[in-house]
Order: C-alpha cells, then sequence, then structure tokens
C-alpha cells in the first residue's frame, strides 16, 4: 500500500470500518511512513478537537412555532374545494360571462349584414352617395359612345332640304 | 382527522424523556423511523410529534454549525419538518429516514448560505468575537472582567471561536461533510446520498476536509496531544 491508496482507507481506518485484512496494511504502512503516521495522528487530533464545541438545545418555543406552522398547512386537497365561494373564482367567472355575451350580440350584428360589415347609419349614408354618382352613368357611357364611334362618319348624311339647290 | 394534537404546556426539564414531555408509551418509542413516518403518512399525530423529538436537538445543531446563526439554523430546522409533513403523503421507505431528513436540511442550509453571502458582502468577518456557549450568540470579547474563572473561561471560549471559524471556512459540502460525519455519526454511504455523491468522493471529500482543518487548527492540535492517543476519530 502506498501514499496515495492510503488517503481512501484512512478515515475508515480511525472510524475502526476497516475489515481486518485491509486494516493490516494500513497499519503496516503508517508503520513505515512517518508523513502518513503523522498526519492520522493529527486528524485524530483534529476530530478531538471537533468534540469541545457544544450542544445546543432548541428554543423553548421551537415545538409550538413547529405546530403552528403545520397547523397552517392545509389538510387535504380535494376537487370540492374548486367549487367554494371565493372572490377570485366569482371574478373569473363574471369575466366569462361578459366575454360570452359580448361575444354572442357580435356574432348577431355581423349575421344581419350581408357583406360582413356591421349596419351602421354611417355605412348606410355611404351607399346612398353611391347610388347618386352612378344613377347617372347611361348618359355619360351615350356620350362616350356617341363621341368615339368610328362608323359615324359613314353613316349616311342627311339629305339638306330642296331650297338648298335653289 | 387532524394530524396537530393539542400544544403542550413547553417544559424546562431536559432530564425528561422525549417520551414522557409527550405521553408516548414504550412500544411507539421503539417503532422505527420508516415506521413513523408510515404511521404519519396513515394519518397518525403522535408518530409526527415523536419524529420531531427526536430529531429536533440534531437538526437544529447541524444547522447551527452549517450557517452558525442560532435563529436562522432554527427557522430552517422547522422548515425541515414543515417539509417532511407536506412529504408525508408521498413518502415511500426507499432509503433511511435520517438520510432523507439530513438531505432536505443540508439543501436548505447550502441555499441559505449562498443567499446570505450576497447580504452579508459588506460585513467584516475579521471582528474578534467569541461565542456564547448557552445561546450561541457572538459577543465582543469583553477583556475587563477580572473575576476568578474567567480567563480560564475565556481561553476556552477562544480556543472554541477557532474551531468554529476553521469549520467556517470550509467550503460548504466538505463543512456538512465534516458535520455529518463527525456529529450526526452517519456511515459513509448515507453521507454520500445526502451529498450526492459516490462514497469513494466522500472519503477524498473527508481527507481533503481534514487536510485544511489540520492546517487551520495546526496551534491546536500542536498542543492538544491527542493524536498519540489511539481510537476512532467519533
Amino acid at each position: 500500500m502506498n501514499c496515495t491508496r492510503i488517503e481512501k482507507r484512512l478515515f475508515p481506518y480511525l472510524d475502526g470500518r476497516l475489515r481486518e485484512a485491509e486494516r493490516r496494511k494500513v497499519e503496516a504502512h503508517l508503520a513505515e511512513c512517518t508523513a502518513c503516521r503523522l498526519r492520522a495522528e493529527e486528524f485524530r487530533a483534529v476530530g478531538g478537537l471537533l468534540e469541545e464545541l457544544p450542544r445546543i438545545e432548541p428554543s423553548g418555543a421551537f415545538d409550538l412555532r413547529v405546530r403552528a406552522r403545520v397547523a397552517a398547512e392545509p389538510q387535504g386537497r380535494n376537487w370540492w374545494v374548486w367549487l367554494r365561494p371565493s372572490p377570485r373564482v366569482a371574478f373569473a367567472a363574471s369575466l366569462l360571462l361578459m366575454l360570452v355575451v359580448w361575444t354572442a350580440s357580435r356574432r348577431t350584428d355581423v349575421d344581419t349584414y350581408p357583406h360582413g360589415t356591421p349596419a351602421t347609419a354611417a355605412n348606410v349614408a355611404g351607399q346612398d352617395e353611391d347610388f347618386q354618382a352612378i344613377k347617372d352613368l347611361p348618359v355619360l357611357e351615350d356620350y362616350d359612345v356617341l363621341s368615339n364611334f368610328e362608323l359615324l362618319p359613314d353613316l349616311p348624311q342627311e339629305q339638306p332640304e330642296q331650297n338648298s339647290k335653289m | 382527522m387532524s394530524l396537530v394534537p393539542a400544544p403542550l404546556p413547553h417544559t424546562h426539564q431536559p432530564q425528561l424523556s422525549a417520551s414522557q414531555r409527550v405521553g408516548y408509551n414504550v412500544e411507539v418509542m421503539a417503532r422505527s423511523d420508516v415506521q413513523l413516518m408510515l404511521d404519519v403518512k396513515a394519518g397518525d399525530a403522535q408518530s409526527f410529534e415523536l419524529l420531531l423529538h427526536r430529531y429536533r436537538t440534531p437538526l437544529v445543531n447541524f444547522l447551527f454549525r452549517m450557517v452558525r446563526d442560532r435563529a436562522q439554523a432554527e427557522d430552517l430546522a422547522q422548515e425541515v419538518f414543515l417539509r417532511v409533513y407536506r412529504a408525508r403523503k408521498d413518502y415511500v421507505p426507499s432509503a433511511k429516514f435520517t438520510t432523507w431528513l439530513f438531505r432536505i436540511a443540508t439543501n436548505l442550509a447550502l441555499n441559505s448560505m449562498r443567499d446570505r453571502r450576497y447580504r452579508q458582502m459588506e460585513v467584516s468577518i475579521d471582528e474578534p468575537v467569541s461565542v456564547d456557549a448557552e445561546d450561541g450568540s457572538e459577543k465582543p470579547l469583553d477583556l475587563a472582567d477580572r473575576r476568578p474563572g474567567v480567563e480560564q473561561h475565556l481561553v476556552e471560549e477562544a480556543r472554541r471561536a477557532m474551531i468554529r471559524r476553521a469549520i467556517e471556512k470550509l467550503p460548504e459540502k466538505q463543512r456538512a461533510a465534516v458535520l455529518l460525519h463527525k456529529y450526526q455519526g452517519l456511515d459513509y454511504r448515507e453521507i454520500g446520498k445526502i451529498l450526492d455523491c459516490s462514497e469513494s468522493a466522500l472519503k477524498s471529500l473527508l481527507f481533503r476536509a481534514y487536510e485544511a482543518l489540520r492546517v487551520e487548527l495546526a496551534p491546536l492540535v500542536a498542543s492538544s496531544g491527542g493524536y498519540a492517543e489511539k481510537g476512532r476519530l467519533q
């Protein structure tokens, strides 16, 4: 056994948790290695120093505080808890109801107007203006046809009255 | 059925056993931790009380040595018991109860120490202090007191303060390993599970921790003469 391998066996050795064969190997190494022997002795001394620290007792109110915190814990959870009236549930339900009502009323408006546009007064007025704009359209259409019709010159001209020959 | 028994009047008689204080019979006292925890799971309030009495002092001491603040140690210990209570319904005895308990405690302590480190960056740790053995609070040294025995008391307190500081200087995981090994008497496998490391890694951790402690405590080690004595560390 060498100094490196001692590292993981030193604590079990000092704690008395090594098997007999292992313990003899460690002791053989400690007998011939001064550095490891000194380290083992100092580790044991450190262990003794740590024992000098006194134990403390929990304060008198410790148990009471634990009991109070445990008592404040919910004793059980079941689905009926969610049905108990609470401000949060009532608020959420109100919001949901308002949303449903608003959505339903909006769908009704859309259904009553065929092109997907709400039938408001402004839309109706705009429609009248459009109608006024196009109601004279046949007149304009006749003018364009008459002014640009290429066959017009080929049409037979009306003969002047007899008195013009004279 | 409520798991919380009626509050008991506190007694300042430490010689009373837990069974005497809470009125348990011998049969209940003899139950293993795992059996008690299974009883808590089944809704038995007395079993929780007994676990509380079994582990309140070891937990508070472990946490006090970890965080070095008594009030905080008690708060953390309460939190440990509360988490045990909360986890009762899901408890499965897959490991020793102490492993589970001290794993919760160690994690809480490490988190608390990390949080506190950020909050107390500006506080000097070099201020000379002494630690009162009874309440664990640190007080400035009172060197003007000339009563008989006071000098010896101060020497002992200075010695303890040196040991505490040496432990405090250890990295968190090494500190937890030393405390669980030295004061809780847990075996290597249990400590390894608590600290989430292998048994082999734990032995290396302890070795490095004791190397650091023997350097820090060299004056005391040299004067103790304890290393001539053969025996276990514990």
